[in-house]
């Protein structure tokens, strides 16, 4: 098992272990590196994967306390991963790219008031081998001649629906999720818990792909249990090393050559906040007040409805399907950005809370009875960025290490309200078409996603990073993660992340080797 | 092809009651309730209640989710965890008094010997309480994680152990318009 002493200013540190850190610190340690990988969480083994969603909740969840503001839920504000493999473990594997136009947002939407939109320094051209590269690292469905997942009755349901109302652009969705045994994994067993962890790895996660391989390479340590408290740089502004604590609350000080930040949107402000200096007073890298700044998610909102025969939803791949057709930027819809509609199953517990909150008595379980005619639809729009949605730390509360604690605040952009009003009423004919009973919204759910709270920006104060996702203040601190993102389009982020990462890894290593950095 | 030689470890039974950051008894919307009510062996009625609140109890947990053909005993399950609730201050308490309200509101009646209808809108009336929503998480969470429910309502449950449903109907549905290809 390699290792390197706390000492040892030659290894690169990531932080985090997700789909932005896990899948860097691989390519770097497969590019010669030598990479360090702190990760907050436990580093779980297959057999640890069960089917049960309140048991996994508490296994993989980071509960660590956040508060929310705003819309957001006040303990709760988002639902992301705190264990090896980050919020991959959680994801449901869909990977849609960012159309053209997302990525050049300003230019496009224009002058949206209350937003503070800019275009991404990268577009669509830079990106695309990057897409390829990394649709093939994590074996998406429907590219380069892998097949498409089988649907399953939810998303029959969905489709045959969405082509009676119209709609043309339907099928089972680029997935990184097996369809055919590859990588050392199998293929999709149709399990239907997804979301609570791939109890066979068909489903990619950085715990059982970009790990292992990274440790293979004999160049790269992962340390679990490691909470990072800290960067510290020198005189010049250099980052010169982290503070963590072990599993054990002691805490230790690694040296490193570049420190990596792949924290999640949230950890990752807060980590930059935290490491406020005398040089860097409003936190660290935050010259341009933009750190924490433009935080985006993407509104997720359901419709559940009875349908006239079974449909039996729980059974199998839980989102692997899209309806495109609403995805395009259309300005006559009375609103901009676009949005995807996914089949998506609940288990009864959550149901029974949430399909109408505070209610009881024969209506909801005449409803609950009928648990096996049920369908369910989610649909997902692009968020824009806003000053004052943002990740600050709370000045008064701190966590188990005497870190303060993040405070996320969000509210809706009047365009997401006019979205979401379609977006109810589309997917409500979707189901009416088939002769739906009785539809149900479900309007609020914690965030899954979330975006942008270190953008990148061509004008160092309109933004944390250049295009390469390295700090405009200091030459080798990195962002690596979903706070990189500029705008949120209406894709499911994972497979840019990894996208960016493998072209960051690129960067990071001739610069290392040219000794720019 | 072969499966992964997965050996499943069984459900984490009697887990501590880890501490509840999301504080459901307060009813705010939170997204999981709180900890996995444990299986018990015995009803307990040492935890404070009589037997006549017990009995109270159960008919409101009925009232609150009247599932045909479910059997009392699942009820009862709701009945025997909810005085371990956590985070909530004197449970037992609470709940004691919750069903002297009800036996008050009765007038001149016990609350479990009304007609149905009128159980319904005593509880209607109390809707906004701490006990009422006490009861109500509790009645989401316990009887919505039951295998008994679960077999009534037709959710299956864990299906690795059966292979998934690649091979037990995850694409039988049989009653939608043709669909080209």
């Amino acid at each position: 098992m390699t290792r390197f002493d706390l000492s040892d200013a030659s290894v690169v540190v990531v932080i985090g272990s997700g789909a932005g850190g896990g899948t860097l610190a691989n390519e770097l340690a497969q590019k010669g590196i030598k990479v360090v990988c702190l990760e907050a969480g436990r580093r779980l083994s297959l057999a640890d994967i069960v089917n049960d969603e309140p048991v996994m909740f508490k296994r993989m969840s980071w509960l660590d306390p956040r508060k929310g503001e705003g819309q957001m839920h006040p303990q709760f504000p988002s639902w992301t991963c705190k264990t090896v493999g980050g919020t991959t473990m959680h994801w449901e594997g869909q990977c849609p790219r960012f159309q053209e136009h997302e990525l050049k947002a300003k230019s496009t939407y224009g002058d949206v008031s209350d937003s503070s939109f800019i275009d991404w320094p990268v577009g669509i051209q830079e990106l695309e081998p990057y897409y390829h590269k990394a649709e093939d690292k994590m074996g998406v469905t429907g590219k380069n001649g892998r097949p498409f997942l089988p649907g399953n009755n939810n998303f029959k349901v969905m489709e045959a629906g969405a082509k009676a109302v119209g709609y043309k652009d339907i099928d089972t969705q680029h997935m990184a999720i097996n369809s055919v045994v590859r990588d050392g994994r199998p293929s999709c067993q149709q399990i239907g818990f997804c979301n609570s962890g791939c109890a066979i790895s068909a489903k990619w996660s950085t715990l059982y792909t970009e790990v292992p391989k990274a440790e293979a390479t004999g160049n790269f340590e992962l340390r679990p249990e490691s909470m990072v408290a800290r960067i510290h740089h020198d005189d010049s502004g250099r980052a010169t090393g982290v503070d963590y604590y072990d599993q054990h609350g002691v805490l230790h000080h690694q040296k490193a050559r570049a420190v990596c930040v792949a924290g999640n949107a949230i950890e990752t402000a807060r980590l930059l906040l935290n490491s406020k200096s005398e040089m860097f007073p409003n936190g660290l890298a935050n010259s341009s007040d933009q750190v924490g700044r433009n935080y985006m998610t993407h509104f997720t909102i359901c419709v559940i409805s009875v349908m006239p025969k079974p449909v039996n939803f729980h059974r199998g791949t839980q989102m692997a399907g899209v309806v495109r057709d609403e995805m395009g930027n259309d300005e006559s819809r009375g609103f901009w950005g676009g949005y995807s509609i996914n089949p998506v199953p609940f288990p009864p517990e959550f149901l029974a809370k949430h399909l109408e909150y505070g209610a009881w008595g024969e209506e909801l379980t005449a409803t609950m009875e009928k648990y096996d005619h049920l369908a369910g639809l989610m649909m997902m729009g692009e968020d824009p960025p806003q000053a004052n949605n943002r990740v600050t730390l709370d000045p008064e509360a701190k966590d188990q290490h005497g870190m303060s604690i993040p405070v996320v605040r969000y509210t809706d952009h009047p365009n997401t309200t006019k979205m979401k009003s379609h977006a109810l009423r589309q997917a409500k004919a979707i189901h009416a078409a088939l002769g739906a009973e009785k539809s149900y919204e479900i309007m609020t759910l914690p965030a899954t996603h979330n975006l942008g709270t270190a953008r990148m920006s061509e004008d160092p104060t309109q933004g944390v990073c250049n295009q390469w996702g390295q700090t405009h203040d200091i030459k080798n601190l990195f962002v690596s993660d979903g706070s990189l993102f500029s705008s949120s389009g209406c894709a499911n982020p994972t497979l840019t992340i990894v996208a960016l990462a493998m072209r960051q890894a690129e960067f990071i290593a001739s610069n290392l080797k040219q000794q720019t950095i | 092809m072969t499966k992964a030689g997965v050996t499943r470890r069984g459900l984490i039974k009697g887990a501590a009651s880890v501490a509840i950051v999301l504080a459901a008894a307060k009813g705010g919307q939170v997204f999981l309730s709180s900890s996995p009510a444990e299986d018990r062996n015995q009803r307990d009625y040492s935890k404070g209640l009589s037997e006549h609140e017990a009995n109270a109890l159960r008919r409101m947990v009925e009232c609150l989710f009247p599932y045909q053909g479910l059997d009392e005993g699942v009820y009862q399950l709701v009945v025997d965890g909810v005085s371990d609730t956590q985070g909530v201050e004197q449970v037992g308490q609470l709940l004691i008094n919750g069903v002297k309200q009800l036996d008050k509101a009765a007038d001149g009646s016990i609350w479990l010997e009304l007609p149905e209808g009128r159980q319904v809108a005593s509880l209607k009336a109390i809707e906004s309480t701490e006990f009422f929503q006490l009861m109500l998480n509790a009645s989401i969470h316990t009887l919505h994680s039951n295998k008994a429910l679960w077999e009534l309502i037709g959710y299956q449950g864990s299906s690795i152990q059966f292979g998934g449903y690649i091979h037990r109907g995850f694409n039988d549905i049989d009653w939608l318009p043709e669909q080209a290809s």
